[in-house]
Order: structure tokens, then C-alpha cells, then sequence
């Protein structure tokens, strides 16, 4: 069975084309990230998805049901953490949380919700006087009213110190393994590199790469990054670095020296350098970041 | 799509409702009305009280009250209306709490609909209990007093400040701005204020000139034009309350009703109390309905 399903779509806003023949599937039960820069269409296609916004053309279907047509069925089932949002500000946490549970017509306990959140001791505090973090918080306890089949998570850490990120990430785990499915948009990529099973990545309104977290690391081929600390560099020695073989890309940062591999070219390097006649202090090396694999899919060049 | 669920709207006009209750509005209306409506029956008593001591004039009751009352509640009731209705969506939509409403299972109809009851309950109460307050000033100052009347002019009140909820709701509904929501709801409060009656005199001299219409056709059209203002329908229906709608206007120079009346006999239908309170209700179903064609369509 899949959650989401768009087949085709494309969304115009005037001459702007924010998504170009979108085709997105995420299974039920998976945790996917979805990622890409600010004006990829992220934000547009969970605005699709919610029948926030109509797509000028395709099919979108959310939990079987046709998104648009069904609009009322799908938001029945799903719990929802909107972008620029905003809360009543003069009802208080617990009559947000209740006004949700009487809309959905469930039976959960608005306190306990509340606590999961971490916003037990502002249960009965209006929601105006609440930082941007708990406003998330908040939003989130809305979101789970009703155990959903489906979260759809927009920048859920926005506002989020790293603490308040990381039980973000803790109830979405919780979740899925309870068995929902998750969708998660972000640009924060520890966030999704921590938590997701599968990530999309958008670019100009299409998706440019599907995968797991490692399997996308393979797929962009930026390699092994290597930082060498030397008693200084010249042009030569640099030179020598990019002409070992397996080097894709060499540069110096004053003394140090960073090199992008791939296989198992870390000991040529340094024999290059010290050939050359720098001394070789000390060096590291670190698995691309998805920062990197991300940059590498959206800058267009490669 | 379209659908209408009552459990939802009820939601949605609880959780509309109470967050007037705590933004105060609910009770400096409440305030306003009942000193309104005290004061307004305290001077009417007041002064009937002197010249029912001289023993002067026709008997007057309640219904005369509530007679010249309505040349004040006719511009005071719909201004609350508007008032009170004219940002209900599109502040919501600008602040972005219209995304936490409809994240949730609400239809867009729902919330609509929501939204006409819980504002229309804003204006309801306070409306209602500022004449009930003013009802026990009739005994102490011994004039007769016409519950039914009473009642009757308090839904027709009622109504009438609905129209103007309904007016700002759809506005509110169809606008992409606050801006152009208070415009939508402000220009038709001023157009049937202030200006219809200039207008009322040039399209029906205009109308009349143009089909070649006689005198009958001439009143008849006024009448028609007259009756589509939602504040004249009401201002027509409660003059005829307690007096038979043939001998309207007890003082003052004789109405063109009077004067159609008294050569033609009976007042065309749309002029009967039933059309014209018809007329009210349409003033509330129509613009909402109208506001809803344009939201359903719109991406938020």
C-alpha cells in the first residue's frame, strides 16, 4: 500500500511553474524525508497534498484517497504540522488539543498529549505567549490527535533548540514504529539523516534523486573527504594531490589541506604531499555529509 | 468536497465563539447593547411618562418603542454585523491559523458555516440581552407592554445584523487581503445606509422614463428597489409592527405607501412582511454562498 501517491503532477502559480510532472510515491509505514532548498516546492506540494492548494494538473492520491475530492477523508487520517502556521492566541494549549480531538471525534486525553510534547507545564497558558518552539510543540501535540496513519511533518524543528530536535525526532520515531507513515520535510539534514528511512530530494520542482541515506551517498559519488594537516603548502605540492589517482578535488585552507577521494587513495595522497616536500602533521578523514550529497544534487553542475 | 458536516461546524463555531468570549468582544458588545437599550427605553418611557400626564396624544405601548427604536437599531445592529464578521477568514488566512483549522478534518463549507454561527452568535446575545434588560423599564413606567411584538422585533433585529454578518463573512471568504474584506463589507454597509435612497429616486426616474411607466408602475418599481436594501426591509417590517400595514405612519406627512394604498388598495407582495423578511434572509444566505464559491477555489 502506498501513502502518498502523486502521478504526474504540475502546479502553476501564474507563469511560475512551482512543480514540473511531480511523480512522488512514499510507502505506508516508512519515515521519508523530503528535501530541498527554500522555492524547490516543498512547502507547494504538502499544500497539494492537503488540498490546501489544486495542482493544475496529474493525480494526487494520499492513503488511497483522492486528495482533492476526498480532501476531508484524507485530513481524517493524517495529523498535520503545517509551515507559517500560526495558533489561536488566546486559546490555551489544552483548548487547541481539544478542539482537535473534537474535530477528529477521538477520545485521546489532551494532557497527555501535551506532556509527550514536552508543554506539560504550560497546559493551560494561552498559546500567544508561547516562543516559536513551543508553538511547534503545540502543533505537534495536534498533530498526533487521533494515533494518524499518516504525519505530515513541514520543518517540524523550526524554532527547535537541539534538545527540543532531538524528542522531535524521538516521537517520530515512536510513531513510525507504532506504524505510521511519515513524511518529513526538511532542509535540517542531521534531522533526516537521524530518522528517515528514505529520502526525496526536490529541486526545481522535480525530483532529482530518491534513496536510502547511504545509498544516496553512493549514488552522488562525492567521495571520502580527507583533511591533512602540513607545515605549509605550495602550488606544487597541491598540484601533486589533485594528480593522484582517485582525487576528484584538492584544495588549501593555510596549512590544511582538503582533499575529496574516492577508494582508497588516502596514502597516496599523503605520499604525494610529503614527495613534494611538505610535512605531513596529522590527517582525518569523514564520510560526505548529506550537506554535501544535497549541495551536490541542487548546485545543478553535477 | 462540498460536504456540510454538523459535528464539524459545530467545532468550528465552539471554538470561534470562545475565542471572542476571551478576546472580550462578546462582553463590550453585551455592555454597549444593554446601555444602548436601557437608555433608549428609559428616555422613551421617560418622556411618554410627561405627555401621558397631560393626557395628550394617541395611546401609546411598546410598539411605538419599538416603532421609532428601529430608525437607530437599523444602522447600529448590521454595523455590529459587519463589524464583527468582516475579518473572521482572512485574518485567520494572514496569520496562518487557517492552516491549523483545515490540517484538521474540515471541509471548507464547514468552516464557513462555522464561522456564521459563531459570530452570529457574537452578535445574537448581545443584541437579545440589551432588549431584555430594557423590558421590565414598560412596567415601572406603566405602559402597556406587547410581549409578542417585542419578541417579534427582537428576531427581526437579530436578523437584520445577520445580513451584515453574512455580508463581512463573505467578503472575509473571498478576499486575499484584509484590506479588500473591509471594503466588501463596508461599501454595501454604506451603499444601504447612506446612499441607497439618492440612488432608490435616480434609477426609479430613470426606469420610469426609459419603460414609459405610470404612476403605479412608477411606485411599484421604487417599492421593488427600495425592498432589495436589507435595512429598508427591516425598517419597512418593523414600522408595521402593531399598527395593520394600511394605515402606516401614524404621524408625520403620508408615506408613499400610503399614497399607493390609498389609490391603488392593496401593496404588491414584496412589500408583505413575509417577503421582506425573505429579503433578510437572502442578504445572509447569498453573500456567504457567494464567499464560499471563491474560497473553494482558491489555494490558500
Amino acid at each position: 500500500m502506498t501513502a502518498i501517491e502523486l502521478s504526474n503532477v504540475t502546479k502553476q502559480y501564474g507563469d511560475v511553474v512551482a512543480l514540473h510532472n511531480l511523480d512522488m510515491t512514499v510507502e505506508s509505514g516508512e519515515v521519508y524525508g523530503f528535501l530541498g532548498p527554500n522555492g524547490a516546492g516543498k512547502s507547494t506540494t504538502i499544500d497539494i497534498l492537503l488540498d490546501f492548494a489544486r495542482p493544475t494538473s496529474g493525480e494526487v492520491r494520499v492513503l488511497d484517497r483522492d486528495a482533492r475530492e476526498e480532501s476531508v477523508a484524507v485530513r481524517q487520517r493524517c495529523g498535520v504540522l503545517p509551515e507559517g502556521f500560526d495558533t489561536y492566541e488566546r486559546l490555551t494549549a489544552r483548548k487547541h488539543v481539544e478542539f482537535a480531538v473534537e474535530s477528529k471525534g477521538t477520545d485521546d486525553d489532551p494532557v497527555a498529549l501535551l506532556e509527550r510534547v514536552g508543554l506539560g507545564d504550560a497546559i493551560d497558558r494561552q498559546a500567544g505567549g508561547f516562543s516559536k518552539g513551543m508553538t511547534q510543540r503545540l502543533a505537534l501535540a495536534v498533530a498526533l490527535v487521533g494515533d494518524p496513519e499518516l504525519l505530515v511533518l513541514d520543518e517540524p524543528s523550526t524554532g527547535l533548540d537541539p534538545n527540543g530536535a532531538r524528542e522531535m525526532r524521538t516521537i517520530v520515531r515512536e510513531e513510525a514504529d507504532r506504524g505510521a507513515t511519515v513524511f518529513f520535510s526538511s532542509h535540517v539534514l542531521g534531522q533526516v539523516e537521524a530518522v528517515c528511512d528514505r529520502v526525496g530530494i526536490l529541486r526545481d520542482g522535480k525530483l532529482v534523486a530518491v534513496d536510502s541515506v547511504e545509498g544516496l551517498r553512493e549514488a552522488s559519488d562525492t567521495g571520502t573527504r580527507l583533511e591533512i594537516e602540513t607545515s605549509g603548502v605550495d602550488d606544487e605540492a597541491l598540484a601533486a594531490v589533485r594528480e593522484t589517482e582517485g582525487v576528484s578535488e584538492a584544495r588549501a585552507e593555510g596549512s590544511l589541506v582538503v582533499a575529496t577521494y574516492a577508494g582508497d587513495a588516502k596514502m597516496d595522497v599523503v605520499n604525494a604531499l610529503e614527495d613534494a616536500g611538505a610535512d605531513v602533521a596529522d590527517f582525518s578523514t569523514s564520510e560526505a555529509s548529506l550537506e554535501d550529497v544535497f549541495a551536490a544534487y541542487t548546485e545543478g553542475e553535477r | 468536497m462540498t460536504s456540510l458536516d454538523p459535528d464539524s461546524v459545530r467545532a468550528v463555531a465552539r471554538k470561534d465563539f470562545e475565542d471572542a468570549v476571551r478576546s472580550r468582544t462578546l462582553l463590550l458588545l453585551g455592555g454597549v447593547f444593554v446601555v444602548f437599550f436601557l437608555a433608549a427605553a428609559f428616555f422613551f418611557t421617560d418622556l411618554l411618562g410627561t405627555a401621558g400626564g397631560q393626557g395628550q396624544g394617541p395611546q401609546l405601548t411598546s410598539n411605538s418603542f419599538l416603532r421609532s427604536l428601529s430608525n437607530v437599531t437599523r444602522l447600529l445592529v448590521p454595523l455590529t454585523g459587519a463589524v464583527v464578521a468582516y475579518a473572521s477568514v482572512i485574518r485567520e488566512r494572514e496569520s496562518g491559523s487557517l492552516k491549523l483549522l483545515l490540517s484538521l478534518p474540515h471541509s471548507r463549507l464547514d468552516v464557513l458555516a462555522g464561522k456564521l454561527l459563531g459570530r452570529g452568535a457574537v452578535l445574537t446575545l448581545p443584541v437579545v440581552l440589551g432588549l431584555l434588560v430594557a423590558v421590565p423599564l414598560f412596567p415601572v413606567a406603566d405602559i402597556p407592554f406587547d410581549a409578542g411584538t417585542y419578541l417579534f422585533f427582537t428576531a427581526l433585529t437579530v436578523l437584520v445584523g445577520l445580513t451584515f454578518v453574512g455580508i463581512g463573512l463573505g467578503a472575509s471568504a473571498a478576499a486575499t487581503t484584509e484590506r479588500r474584506a473591509v471594503v466588501g463589507t463596508f461599501v454595501p454597509y454604506v451603499l444601504f445606509s447612506l446612499l441607497w435612497g439618492q440612488i432608490l429616486n435616480r434609477a426609479t426616474q430613470r426606469l420610469s422614463e426609459a419603460l414609459d411607466l405610470q404612476q403605479q408602475g412608477t411606485l411599484e418599481a421604487y417599492f421593488l428597489l427600495r425592498a432589495l436594501n436589507p435595512l429598508a426591509a427591516y425598517k419597512m417590517v418593523a414600522s408595521n409592527i402593531g399598527s395593520p400595514q394600511a394605515q402606516l405612519q401614524l404621524f408625520g406627512p403620508p408615506s408613499r405607501q400610503q399614497a399607493y394604498v390609498q389609490q391603488f388598495g392593496e401593496l404588491p407582495w414584496y412589500l408583505t412582511d413575509g417577503a421582506l423578511i425573505g429579503v433578510l434572509v437572502l442578504w445572509i444566505v447569498v453573500p456567504v454562498a457567494l464567499g464560499y464559491l471563491v474560497f473553494e477555489q482558491t489555494d490558500l
